[in-house]
């Protein structure tokens, strides 16, 4: 596609070869760079042709003239005039050699002069009846001993009318017209007609050969401003103007000009000069890069307009003028709206473009469905923004700021977050874009309403987040969409409702920013989406990162506001203490001995692959194979995997038999890993083919997965070349990878660095191929940054491992990260890559390190219960060694097999209720007004768990049921087993008395170490639950007045149940953070 | 010998028309839903074809099913084998973007396989191929 030409420099950049130490670790054959794309094609969209386009036309129609002569008798030239005549009488005598009709009658002189070498230069002009012929001159130079001439000549037949139908008046008129829509004519001063000596346009009559036929014109020059200066020949016949041009002398670069978009209104609109013509290429933010910009086809930090020509994206053409100032209102609307929303986010929020550094942003108009009928919609693909021109429901959509905001927002979230585009992620992206567009059209809470047709909606917006229902009663109604959480939508339509429930945080945002006020507002919002979300946040994340944010920059009284606007949409705050989602289970330790495999770089000793016992520290060689990689070792220790110096697979048993097997001949890999089941192989080969291949033991077939880099859009053009370092998760279903990127920056270099992806290769439950589907470690690095060499530890599937290389500082430190709690630590500072490696316990690093003799070695490093952080001082375990990986030799399951619900609440009714398991029933009694046909469960399962209803996965807090008839729930334990539980819900046949909630004071809420809790009547028991049902605390004080030390428990969202002889009061505080 | 002819005839008409009956047979309970949506409004046009040739079309923001057009039998087959074939099952592509291109292709009422992937996306040649033939027919 054309505009795959924004990557054209990108992909001819392949071979520059900037190497960071990720590269050392291997070479790699490159693949032949892509072709450079075609440029876009140019058109002016009007009506006018230009002289650059049609030269050959005129060139045709005149005939060459060339005649040299011996000029010895010639008698000299003695004057001017002299001069003139004897040229004329040359011309006479030798023309009609040329042309038979050759008539020097039709020749005025018009110049007759001599230079320093004494010879005479005549210049001729034809003339027909006295009118110039434009283009004809004949030259002639007496030189010495040779007279010569050269020049055009026009044949133009006896009976050419030379009588103009208009006047001069109105040919000037029409050239006025003609130049009138692009250039507004500003009329001069006296001043400046002085100094210009021009008093207005000026016409003629010439006789103008177009296409070997003579046409009469009025060749006219005029002036639209001070600086421009044009031609215009208008038919003296017709009064049609044939061309035009700009004559004037231009300095590329930007210029400003107005239009007027599709509201009518006229804007101001920043382009780019380039020769004569002007392109919708705003160079005027600092972001710009001349140097690194191909203009006008490939600009570097602009905001650039074009027009997709009413394709699908097959094609693109630049949007120009002849002047600064353009007359396609959708180009202008468009441009001047990506202009806005660019000011936006660099003076709210210091935000310098949507990647944050400074690159293109580019609109695309005219953009067709692709049966080529015009779009009724706008969307952004991870490159550009792209607008329809509407149909039933709407106007041409690049008439809403709203919308321009809106999708650029698309972009930012990409470049942050990242949020996955599907369910409650992909609903939060939306919504986010929603925020955005609705803070830069800033004066009602509505969005698409100044594209909306008419009658569609009766709000007259495509959604409205202060009242999402937007006119509509129902998930059936058109335009409609919840605002609280029991109207959320369960279906799988529309990614599972991203457009749907995105009206659940939206309203939350509206409530959210009535309270504290917009600005206010907004930079907490940005704070969210930029530090605190990630890919697959849920409601509740985006809850709790939107009051971390509040209170990081304003305090807990704002905080407070958050939380009252998510509590009102129904989004409660997740259980504290753990982490986002439930996977906080550990596997059980390697019950076998350990040994420590690793490279032996002794000179001395022949042998590679050496184990080592780390009780006894006795070693043994195994193979003398040269190895290119860090070997795979599967969980049980029984053998590992390596890729050799020949390129080759091997297999080495490590039951000490040093049984080495060829498992692929093939001579084309780089590197192999082995799942820690053993069922499958991970390997990629030695070419930059961007891809990981896996074996599966079990269907005894390959599958190639290609790399990508994922964006918002799920797929980027590329940015990735290969992968390197392979390690498989305890599941056997996740390859984690490090890869090398390449990308263009905006100073014209190469920016090259390494990130770690884990993709999803295996389904447990299919038993299948998965899709290859990629998430990134981090969204996205610092510059100069690059990480690799990812490993798992032994014990946790949510800790790993990793070399973090700063190529600025040369920093080089192998990290230990959480990956629930998105934390790290440093583990330890080298000079060099670490190739981490986790002990069967966790409790110490392997690592690549340098001793005091400058010998690398292998050390080890112990390490805190949180497995990311050190506490004592590393040592070296091997010397002359390298790639130590730590394994056991016994059995353990590497799946979690537990299925249990572990608690059940229903916590948005009022009261609150728990519900009782026993086995595998659940019963709960609920206030007899209760509707059971929409109800939200509140719930926790096993680690690594899934509950589902007929298939169809449950989140807590989330997804509405009906109760009438007993529900069951299946949870679906990582191993593939299920467990199935029946919930039984009955009302109550008593009508619940709040007992005199009145009467209750708690206080300070939110709450720090204390809560105080006073009633008129003696507090007998106080119950303190997690937002999931956990019950957390439970004292007995029995007085009226009692302090409650809640200075363990985590912040975060609670609800407590005092007891009095009346009865149970719930009460939510909040917990917040000290 | 006529009677031979004769005989040899009825036999290859009658294996002609009961692969005819297969096929009818096999997509019987089948029909593919196709078409692309999301973007700014969240507006989704899909089509339907049945396995007996009947093409609908769903309006975006439209509950309404459209009877458009009878397919021509041979286009038909070929597109049904097609999805149906084992290349196509074994791509697994479930990438949705801003604006989602989808086929989810169904069994008696249940789908059988479903692709989704983002407007401007690198999608694997089959599923491009099957996507296109889908279009050509509306």
């Amino acid at each position: 596609m054309k505009y795959m030409l924004l990557f054209a420099l990108l992909l001819a950049s392949l071979s520059s070869g900037a190497q960071t130490p990720f590269d050392k670790r291997s070479k790699k054959t490159n693949l032949p760079p892509t072709p450079f794309i075609n440029t876009i094609q140019k058109t002016d969209g009007s009506a006018l042709n230009t002289m650059q386009d049609r030269p050959s036309l005129m060139d045709k129609a005149l005939k060459e003239f060339d005649i040299r002569k011996d000029a010895a008798k010639r008698s000299p030239a003695s004057n001017p005039a002299h001069a003139r005549d004897i040229a004329f009488m040359f011309l006479k005598q030798e023309g009609v050699s040329i042309d038979t009709k050759f008539n020097p009658d039709d020749l005025r002189m018009y110049e007759s002069t001599i230079d320093g070498q004494g010879i005479y230069h005549i210049k001729f002009q034809q003339v027909f009846r006295g009118i110039d012929v434009f283009g004809a001159e004949i030259f002639v130079h007496l030189l010495n001993g040779e007279t010569y001439a050269h020049g055009n000549w026009a044949n133009i037949p006896d009976n050419f009318n030379t009588a103009a139908n208009i006047s001069y008046q109105a040919s000037m008129d029409a050239a006025v017209r003609s130049l009138q829509p692009e250039w507004g004519f500003k009329p001069f001063t006296q001043e400046e007609k002085e100094l210009l000596k021009y008093e207005g346009p000026e016409s003629r009559l010439i006789v103008l050969m177009l296409e070997e036929r003579p046409v009469l014109c009025y060749d006219i020059f005029i002036r639209p401003n001070i600086m421009e200066r044009w031609k215009v020949r208008v038919n003296a016949l017709t009064g049609a103007v044939i061309e035009s041009y700009n004559y004037t002398c231009h300095v590329d670069g930007p210029r400003t000009g107005t239009g007027t978009d599709l509201n009518g209104v006229t804007r101001t609109i920043n382009s780019y000069l380039i020769g004569s013509t002007h392109y919708l290429i705003d160079a005027t933010k600092s972001m710009f890069s001349l140097s690194a910009s191909i203009l006008p086809d490939d600009p570097a930090g602009a905001i650039w307009t074009i027009d997709a020509g009413t394709t699908s994206g097959s094609s693109f053409n630049q949007v120009t003028s002849a002047s600064p100032n353009f007359s396609n209102p959708r180009a202008v609307s468009a441009h001047y709206n990506a202009g806005v929303a660019y000011e936006y986010y660099k003076n709210t929020f210091n935000r310098n473009s949507i990647n944050g550094t400074g690159g293109t942003i580019i609109s695309v108009i005219n953009i067709a469905d692709q049966n080529g009928q015009t779009m009724d919609n706008a969307y952004w693909n991870g490159t550009f923004i792209a607008y329809g021109n509407g149909r039933d429901i709407f106007k041409p959509l690049a008439g809403s700021l709203d919308v321009a905001g809106h999708e650029m927002t698309h972009g930012v979230v990409e470049k942050s977050a990242n949020l996955e585009y599907k369910n409650q992620s992909g609903a939060i992206n939306e919504s986010m874009a929603d925020i955005f567009g609705c803070m830069m059209d800033r004066d009602d809470w509505k969005l698409g309403e100044d594209i909306m047709k008419p009658g569609i909606t009766s709000t007259g917006a495509l959604r409205d987040m202060q009242d999402p229902h937007n006119g509509g009663s129902s998930l059936t109604d058109n335009f409609y969409q919840p605002k609280h959480m029991t109207e959320y939508y369960n279906g799988t339509q529309d990614n599972g409702g991203v457009h749907i429930n995105s009206g659940i945080p939206n309203h939350a945002f509206y409530l959210f920013a009535t309270a504290v006020g917009k600005e206010r507002a907004e930079q907490v919002y940005y704070r969210t989406l930029t530090v605190y979300l990630t890919k697959t946040s849920q409601f509740k994340d985006l809850r709790k990162a939107v009051i971390q944010s509040a209170t990081d920059l304003y305090g807990t009284s704002v905080a407070a506001e958050a939380g009252e606007a998510f509590d009102a949409v129904g989004i409660y705050e997740p259980s504290p203490g753990s982490p986002i989602g439930n996977n906080v289970a550990d596997l059980p330790v390697n019950p076998g001995q350990d040994f420590i495999l690793y490279y032996d770089l002794d000179p001395s000793v022949s042998s590679t692959l050496t184990i080592a016992v780390v009780s006894s520290g006795s070693a043994s060689g195994q193979t003398t194979r040269l190895i290119k990689k860090k070997p795979s070792v599967v969980d049980n220790g029984a053998y590992c995997y390596y890729v050799g110096s020949d390129s080759r697979i091997y297999r080495l048993l490590l039951d000490g038999s040093k049984t080495e097997t060829l498992v692929s001949d093939q001579t084309i890999w780089d590197n192999v890993a082995v799942s820690k089941d053993g069922k499958r192989l991970a390997a990629i080969t030695s070419n930059q083919d961007t891809s990981i291949y896996v074996w599966d033991f079990g269907k005894q077939e390959w599958h190639q997965f290609k790399l990508y880099n994922p964006t918002y859009s799920g797929v980027t053009s590329g940015g990735v070349l290969f992968a390197d370092a392979l390690e498989w998760d305890h599941t056997g279903t996740r390859i984690m990878y490090d890869a090398k990127n390449i990308i263009n920056n905006n100073a014209g270099s190469d920016y090259v660095y390494w990130d770690v992806g884990i993709m999803n290769v295996w389904d447990l439950e299919s038993n299948s191929w998965s899709t290859g589907k990629i998430e990134k470690l981090f969204s996205s690095l610092p510059d100069n940054v690059s990480i690799g060499n990812a490993v798992f530890s032994q014990r946790s599937p949510y800790i790993v491992a990793f070399d973090y290389v700063n190529a600025a500082t040369n920093q080089y430190s192998v990290v230990g990260y959480n990956l629930n709690t998105n934390t790290s630590g440093t583990i330890f500072n080298g000079r060099d890559l670490g190739f981490p490696s986790y002990s069967k316990n966790d409790n110490i690093l392997l690592f690549n390190a340098f001793n005091t003799f400058d010998e690398e070695v292998v050390a080890q490093a112990p390490l805190a219960t949180d497995k990311i952080n050190r506490t004592g001082s590393p040592t070296v375990v091997v010397s002359l060694a390298k790639w130590g990986v730590w394994y056991a030799n016994g059995t353990r399951p590497l799946l979690f097999g537990n299925k249990d619900i572990t608690s059940f609440a229903f916590l948005g009714l009022d009261p609150p209720v728990q519900a009782t398991i026993s086995g595998t029933t659940i019963t709960a009694t609920v206030p007899s007004t209760t509707d059971l046909t929409k109800l939200v469960a509140n719930f926790t399962s096993s680690p690594y768990s899934v509950v589902k209803i007929n298939g169809i996965i449950q989140t807590s807090g989330v997804n509405v049921n009906d109760f009438t008839t007993p529900v069951t729930y299946t949870v679906v334990a990582q191993d593939g087993t299920s467990k199935n539980y029946t919930v039984r819900v009955v009302k109550s046949s008593v009508s619940v008395n709040i007992p005199q909630k009145e009467f209750l004071k708690v206080y300070p809420n939110p709450a720090g170490g204390i809560l105080n809790i006073e009633h008129k009547e003696p507090v007998q028991r106080i119950e303190i639950y997690s937002s999931t049902g956990q019950l957390l605390m439970e004292e007995t004080p029995v007085s009226n007045s009692h302090r409650l030390n809640i200075g363990q428990l985590e912040p975060g969202a609670y609800i407590s149940f005092i007891y009095t002889a009346e009865g149970r009061i719930p009460y939510w505080f909040v917990k917040q953070f000290q | 010998m006529k009677t031979l002819v004769l005989l040899g005839l009825t036999v290859v008409f009658s294996m002609n028309s009961c692969r005819h009956i297969a096929f009818r047979k096999y997509v019987k309970d089948m029909y593919i839903s196709y078409g692309r949506g999301g973007g700014f409004t969240g507006a989704t046009e899909t089509h339907i074809i049945r396995g007996s040739g009947s093409l609908y079309h769903i309006k975006a923001f439209s509950t309404d099913t459209v009877f458009v057009k009878t397919a021509n039998k041979k286009t038909l087959k070929e597109i049904f084998l097609y999805a149906d074939s084992k290349k196509l099952k074994k791509i697994d592509w479930n990438k949705p973007g801003n604006m989602t291109g989808f086929i989810h292709f169904y069994r008696d009422e249940r789908i059988v396989k479903s692709w989704q992937w983002s407007e401007g996306s690198d999608i694997p040649v089959e599923l491009r191929e099957l996507y296109n033939r889908l279009n050509k027919l509306n």
